[in-house]
């Protein structure tokens, strides 16, 4: 146990640092129930989607903790993780992972030497003066280059020399290590937060990644098919139903002049108004609506067998495309 | 002369004292027999007595164990074994280093054991500060070293190559270790190989400098003449009396210093799969290498200054044996020094089972 909260009386401290025991000690005693449904957990939940929204965004807007929404920023953190553990995703958990390690590195450069050698004393790292093990440096050092390799390190009696930022450098890789082995699971959580915007997210990111990028229409989910062809009929789409389809096209990332191509032939089409909505939606970031969300807008059509395993368009979508070679549909794991 | 060699093993796993490794249990073992070409492995032991009678019924012409710990050693699949960990393994060879042409058997031994002491002093124990390490005769032209300290055991491959790009010097970075744009030398007394560059250095700046004619010597260095060799004098005279100085020799020695003296002069040597492979089967200390018949022997630090293999790593007693020469052979083993050339000769039986293992003579 890391005697930070004792030492200074600072649960803000602590908080920065919510994969440490004594950050868990904090909430595990909540009612799971509460944190769920309360009103007084909206918060923290909507804190816990923002982390994990932040992590697949690679962005590193830090939140500000203080005395006051340090419980909150623990709970998020674990939500965080729950919803992570829930998703089942290796891209997710790895970005996740790397994310929330980065955001405790930014913290870690902040604080007292005293901090800095507690929370790496509880992350198992000892150092001694301006040195530590060399079996440390290797297993956490990022890479093997330059002042990284071994080699080009003062070494001695099995003890390297390091700096600061080097110090801080091998705690995060041990951070992230520890935040991407912490399981935390809870039930339903997907019913009590709403993952939609996550699932579009993932897919999105997961799209991007691939080698070779082109639009491939034949992979689209029978209902954004459906759209399309509706607008090709000439028969009047809903607003929901536009919004959708453009939020689905930005999600794979086609550009917002193609997006346009696809709405033109619209009968009400205005070309001024679609491109402001257009804008709006591929600016803002709105993600596309989940499955369930499609259903109550009637807006889901013919679903398939591969609809059966996925929640959000979206998926679909990076399913397709991902296993087309293979000819095969996934097998339950979401 | 399989049979002979079988039998004569036979006879030396049923009185041998054999050392067992730590934790025999949770190790692989692996088998290599006289007239076979296949290693028999994935074999485990719950006992000590078993692996003895194992040996001395079998006879192995090899014998190996895992450098790591299983939790089923005996799984034929790798990743149904369950790894707990390894012992860090050394090999120094004769066949990895480079020998002079011609080296006789004794100066390949000298230059072996020199190699393995530094290994062991300079890298192992100053560098790494590692404690438990045994060092053990392989039976045939090197040393192995194990070292068992607990923090190495955990070590994964990649890990593992990191140590030996450390002892050998591969991936340094001269930049990083001398500078890049100002040239300083490192003291002698920091530490890794900076503190050994600069011991180099300056090993070299003494030598050069207590010659008669150093300057000469310097012009021997590609692309240094008159001028440059007498500033590289001046140089190192100035680096004698303040090491700190900076940009204290011109940029050809400096070019010399990184492509030739600072490495070549304190870089260790072992073989790098060896120690990078984390499932290596490795020689049972106490059993016997069927290439020559000696004992793959742990030796203390104190003895390995005077061990010498043919003396110390023999096996077998000296009571005199017909053998058929196949082809002619010269030998130094212990007592017995002969040119053999063909036919039937007497020897005493380690010459016997040596000369049989190297195939060079068979029981008449
Ligand atoms: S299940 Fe989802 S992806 Fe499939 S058609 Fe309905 S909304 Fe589209």
């Amino acid at each position: 146990m890391i005697g930070i909260g004792t030492k200074t009386g600072k649960k803000s401290t602590i908080a920065r640092y919510p994969f440490l025991l004594e950050a868990f000690e904090m909430i595990k005693d909540e009612s799971m129930e509460e944190i769920l449904y309360s009103e007084a957990f909206r918060g923290s939940r909507a804190l816990a989607v923002a982390r994990v929204q932040s992590a697949l965004k690679n962005d590193e807007k830090q939140i500000f903790i203080d005395e006051r929404n340090c419980f909150e920023a623990v709970l998020s953190f674990y939500l965080a993780k729950a919803i992570v553990t829930h998703i089942k995703d290796n891209f997710l958990l790895k970005r996740h992972s790397i994310f929330e390690a980065k955001n405790a590195y930014y913290y870690l450069e902040k604080e007292s030497e005293e901090v800095v050698d507690q929370v790496a004393k509880s992350l198992g790292i000892e150092r001694e003066g301006d040195k530590i093990r060399f079996v440390t440096f290797l297993k956490y050092a990022p890479n093997s280059y330059g002042s990284w390799k071994l080699v080009n390190t003062r070494l001695s009696g099995g003890m390297v020399e390091i700096d600061r930022h080097i110090f801080l450098r091998i705690m995060q890789e041990a951070m992230r290590e520890r935040i991407e082995r912490i399981r935390f699971s809870v039930s339903d959580i997907d019913k009590a937060i709403d993952l939609s915007s996550i699932y579009a997210e993932l897919s999105s990111r997961k799209i991007a990644q691939r080698k070779e990028y082109r639009i491939e229409f034949d992979s689209f989910p029978p209902c954004m098919k459906n759209i399309i062809a509706q607008i090709e009929n000439n028969i009047n789409v809903s607003h929901l139903g536009r919004f959708s389809l453009v939020a689905f096209l930005n999600g794979i990332g086609m550009k917002e002049e193609e997006i346009m191509k696809i709405l033109m032939p619209t009968p009400d089409f205005d070309d001024r108004v679609a491109r402001y909505q257009v804008e709006h939606i591929t600016g803002k970031e709105y993600s596309a609506p989940s499955c369930d969300s499609m259903r109550t807008y009637s807006l889901c059509f013919e679903p398939d067998n591969l609809c059966a395993k996925i929640k959000h368009p979206m998926q679909y979508y990076e399913y397709k495309i991902n296993h087309k070679d293979h000819g095969r549909v996934p097998s339950k794991e979401v | 002369m399989e049979e002979f060699l079988q039998k004569k093993f036979k006879e030396y796993y049923s009185n041998a004292d054999l050392a067992m490794p730590r934790r025999f249990t949770r190790r692989e073992y692996g088998f290599m027999f006289f007239g076979k070409s296949t290693m028999m492995r994935h074999m485990s032991f719950s006992s000590s007595q078993k692996i003895k009678a194992f040996l001395a019924d079998k006879a192995p012409a090899h014998v190996f164990y895992s450098s790591a710990y299983y939790t089923k050693p005996y799984e034929t699949d790798m990743k149904d074994k369950g790894w707990l960990g390894a012992d860090l393994i050394f090999d120094l060879d004769a066949d990895h280093l480079s020998l002079p042409e011609n080296c006789t058997y004794e100066k390949m031994l000298s230059i072996v054991k020199r190699e393995t002491k530094k290994l062991v002093e300079d890298f192992l124990i100053r560098d790494f500060g590692f404690r438990d390490l045994e060092l053990v005769f392989s039976g045939s032209r090197g040393y192995h070293i194990h070292v068992y300290d607990k923090e190495a055991l955990d070590l994964g491959s990649r890990e593992r190559r990191e140590i030996i790009d450390y002892i050998t010097g591969n991936g340094i970075s001269l930049d990083l270790i001398l500078g890049k744009e100002n040239y300083a030398i490192p003291s002698e007394k920091e530490s890794g190989w900076y503190g050994k560059i600069g011991r180099a250095v300056n090993e070299y700046a003494d030598k050069i400098l207590s010659m008669e004619n150093g300057v000469e010597e310097l012009k021997k260095i590609k692309g240094i003449g008159d001028v440059k060799a007498e500033r590289i004098y001046e140089g190192l005279k100035k680096l004698k009396k303040n090491p700190k100085v900076v940009n204290a020799l011109p940029k050809e020695f400096i070019e010399y210093l990184k492509e030739k003296l600072a490495i070549e002069s304190s870089k260790g040597e072992a073989d790098e799969p060896v120690t990078s492979d984390i499932h290596r089967l490795i020689r049972f200390p106490t059993s016997l290498h069927g290439k020559t018949g000696f004992i793959v022997k742990s030796l203390s630090f104190e003895d390995f200054d005077d061990f010498d293999p043919l003396q110390d790593a023999i096996a077998f007693g000296d009571e005199l044996l017909q053998m058929r020469v196949l082809k002619p052979f010269s030998i130094e083993i212990k007592d017995f020094h002969a040119n053999v050339k063909e036919g039937i000769i007497e020897m005493p039986e380690y010459a016997a089972v040596f000369a049989c293992a190297r195939g060079l003579c068979t029981p008449a």
